[in-house]
């Protein structure tokens, strides 16, 4: 018996030569007993082999279950952030009275920080093009202590629009006047954590974006009171538009039709090239003086003016000048020399150039303002009531501990950059002119906010009607 | 993942890999039982049987699968668990056509080898053992003497030869009691 296993295992395992392999089909067919005891062993192996397959079945239904926990662990969690993220966006309501300031406040999400060494004057550039030259010797620590060699941290900020003016709670208001801001600025230079000061008569030299049209800006300096408002003073230091050093060069072609038809008809052309420096000029100066000149060329601190011409030179033929128009002319100038690309290119470099004022000294850090005075000449009042009983008058100091309730509102221009913290119950607008109004409260630690736009030409009552919102909203609700 | 892919897992000997693809139709077959009165426990027997069967079909050179394996795996279930529940009766399996008594027949066929398994399982443990290693992990006489300490090769074979013979005889006892 045990030799027929072991030839059946070896015939299984196909280690037979091709004639015992006949040999072994032709007894299985011809040996009742051998092929009872094939067919016995056949079915004890498959027997054998379910152990094996149920192994891998067990293996596969773990997997499985562990799967569907993990799937279910994974939806209960999912759910879970999802409540969570939900009660965050509509139900989390609650804010203390304390924090209301400082989420409305985002200044600190627009400090650039610079890491530079005190050992050498030091010029930065921020993004919006602020450039700043330091000189670390006219620094010195608040106890008048000056600097041994410690490494500076400059931090700017630059608030070149609106929207970033509003985010920061950055107002534009000088001792009760309005503003309308150009850009408003910070500048702080910290070293082992101490914010440094200018030693006294010492400045830096800050040459800052022309952000507006407006003319005659002028440099405000600012401070927020305990309450975070902001107000600027005006300073004494003169603000012009940057000016630059010119040269101006006349290209030009001279076709003479008087030695075309001397030689035989063949065009003869002059080159002609005029180069002259004009001195330091506004961009203003530029486009009165070359009002045809479309762009402006610059390399390094210099405008080129590049005036380029085809003549048509006529003696003893008048009618070859009439011939071309002035649009056929200057079009055969474009074709020529300002290709659209190159004309592009070239204003873009100009217009990025000259955006900006003339570089100042500046004698305080901390914020500064491009600002001019908002000329408000026709008023209105109007007065402020609102659903939760908020007291508006929170200007003082003592008016934050004597109210359990507090706002933050916002007074928006629609017009011009001209934002105001409102902190009275009534307040002085212009007439007939449109503003947003933002305002935020805190009533027992519950978050509500109200907003409107109102165009008023006569003096009225502005209600506001607060609503309860998550302060994940704030962004969103201060978006102009 | 498609049935082509889980078949040609089948084909490249990645059966593992197969059985956890099809594990995912078991709450569907889980559903079919106890419909019928089973238990969860049952519904596990069942589509563990009917996966034995698909696998031992698939090996057939002859087996040609012409369903989707859902469809091919509930059929089998539903005779597994109908056949477990002895609830053919003679006009059903009279009735039967075409794939059913193939089907049918491949799950009487497997009983056959549960038997042998069974008969098996009674073995020692050392037996087992020593009969797993030769057949399903195809060791040598040699590496299962090192393995198992025997004296010899030859001590190792005796030993399987007889561990054979042992579970035969007991799987041959099985199937009397079965038909007396």
């Amino acid at each position: 018996m045990e030799k027929y296993i072991d030839l059946i295992n070896a015939y299984l395992n196909k280690t037979l030569s091709e004639s015992e392999v006949l040999e072994f089909e032709n007894r299985l067919n011809a040996d009742f007993e051998f092929n009872t005891i094939y067919n016995e062993h056949l079915i004890f192996l498959k027997g054998i082999e379910r152990i094996q397959i149920k192994e891998e079945i067990r293996e596969a239904k773990s997997s499985f279950f562990r799967f569907k926990w993990l799937k279910s662990v994974g939806s209960i969690i999912g759910v879970l952030i999802l409540a969570v993220l939900v009660w965050s966006l509509f139900f989390n309501n609650h804010i203390p009275k304390d924090e209301l300031r400082g989420v409305l406040n985002s200044e600190t999400e627009f400090v650039q920080h610079f890491e530079v060494s005190s050992d050498s004057i030091i010029t930065i550039e921020g993004e919006e093009g602020t450039r700043l030259t330091i000189d670390p010797k006219d620094l010195e620590f608040p106890s008048k202590q000056p600097l041994k060699g410690e490494v500076l941290t400059i931090q700017l900020i630059e608030l070149t629009n609106k929207q970033d003016l509003l985010i920061a709670n950055t107002q534009t208001i000088s001792n009760d006047e309005w503003l309308i801001s150009g850009g408003a600025y910070k500048i702080d230079i910290k070293a082992n954590n101490q914010t440094l000061v200018l030693k006294e008569g010492k400045t830096i030299e800050a040459k800052f974006p022309k952000n507006t049209q407006e003319e005659n800006m002028q440099v405000f300096y600012g401070d927020r009171n305990k309450n975070g408002y902001l107000n600027w003073n005006l300073s004494n230091v003169q603000l012009q538009n940057e000016k630059h050093f010119t040269i101006f060069c006349k290209d030009s072609i001279v076709l003479d039709v008087e030695m075309t038809s001397r030689f035989g008809g063949v065009e003869t052309m002059m080159h002609l090239l005029e180069i002259d420096t004009l001195g330091f000029l506004t961009q203003d100066e530029l486009n009165s003086r070359f009002p045809q000149i479309e762009s402006f060329g610059n390399q390094v601190d210099t405008v080129i003016v590049l005036q380029e011409y085809i003549y048509i030179e006529t003696i003893d033929s008048f009618a070859e000048l009439s011939a071309l128009s002035i649009d056929d002319y200057k079009t055969l100038i474009n074709q020529r020399y300002l290709t659209k690309a190159d004309s592009l290119q070239l204003k873009k470099n100009y217009e990025k150039r000259d955006l900006f004022y003339e570089a100042i000294e500046i004698s305080k850090l901390g914020w500064i303002n491009i600002d001019q005075y908002y000329k408000m000449e026709d008023r209105i009042t109007i007065t402020f009531e609102n659903n939760k009983d908020v007291n508006f008058n929170t200007f003082t100091e003592e008016a934050y501990s004597e109210n359990s309730k507090w706002h933050e509102t916002y007074l928006i221009d629609n017009e011009n950059n001209t934002i105001l913290n409102v902190y009275s119950n009534s307040i002085e607008i212009p007439r007939g002119k449109p503003f947003t109004i933002i305002s935020f409260c805190v009533v027992e630690d519950i978050f509500y906010v109200s907003r409107k736009t109102i165009n008023f030409n006569e003096g009225e009552t502005v209600i506001l009607n607060y609503k309860k919102r998550n302060k994940s909203q704030i962004k969103s609700l201060l978006r102009l | 993942m498609s049935d082509e892919k889980i078949m040609l897992l089948f084909k490249n000997g990645q059966r593992d890999k197969a059985f956890k693809e099809l594990y995912k139709l078991y709450p569907r077959i889980e559903k079919l039982i106890l419909s019928k009165g089973g238990t969860k426990t049952d519904a596990n027997d069942v589509f563990q049987e009917a996966l034995i069967i698909l696998n031992r079909n698939l090996e057939k050179l002859d087996f040609k699968l012409t369903s989707s394996f859902y469809t091919y795996l509930y059929s089998v279930s539903r005779f597994v668990w109908k056949d477990t529940q002895k609830q053919f009766s003679k006009q059903e399996l009279h009735n039967l056509q075409g794939e059913e008594v193939s089907i049918l027949d491949a799950v009487l066929e497997e009983q056959k080898y549960q038997s042998a398994e069974r008969a098996f399982r009674e073995l020692g443990e050392r037996c087992q053992r020593l009969l797993q290693r030769f057949y399903l992990k195809k060791m040598s006489f040699k590496a299962i003497a090192v393995a198992m300490q025997f004296k010899s090769e030859k001590a190792a074979k005796n030993q399987k030869y007889k561990c054979l013979q042992k579970a035969k005889d007991i799987y041959r006892n099985q199937f009397k009691t079965l038909q007396s």
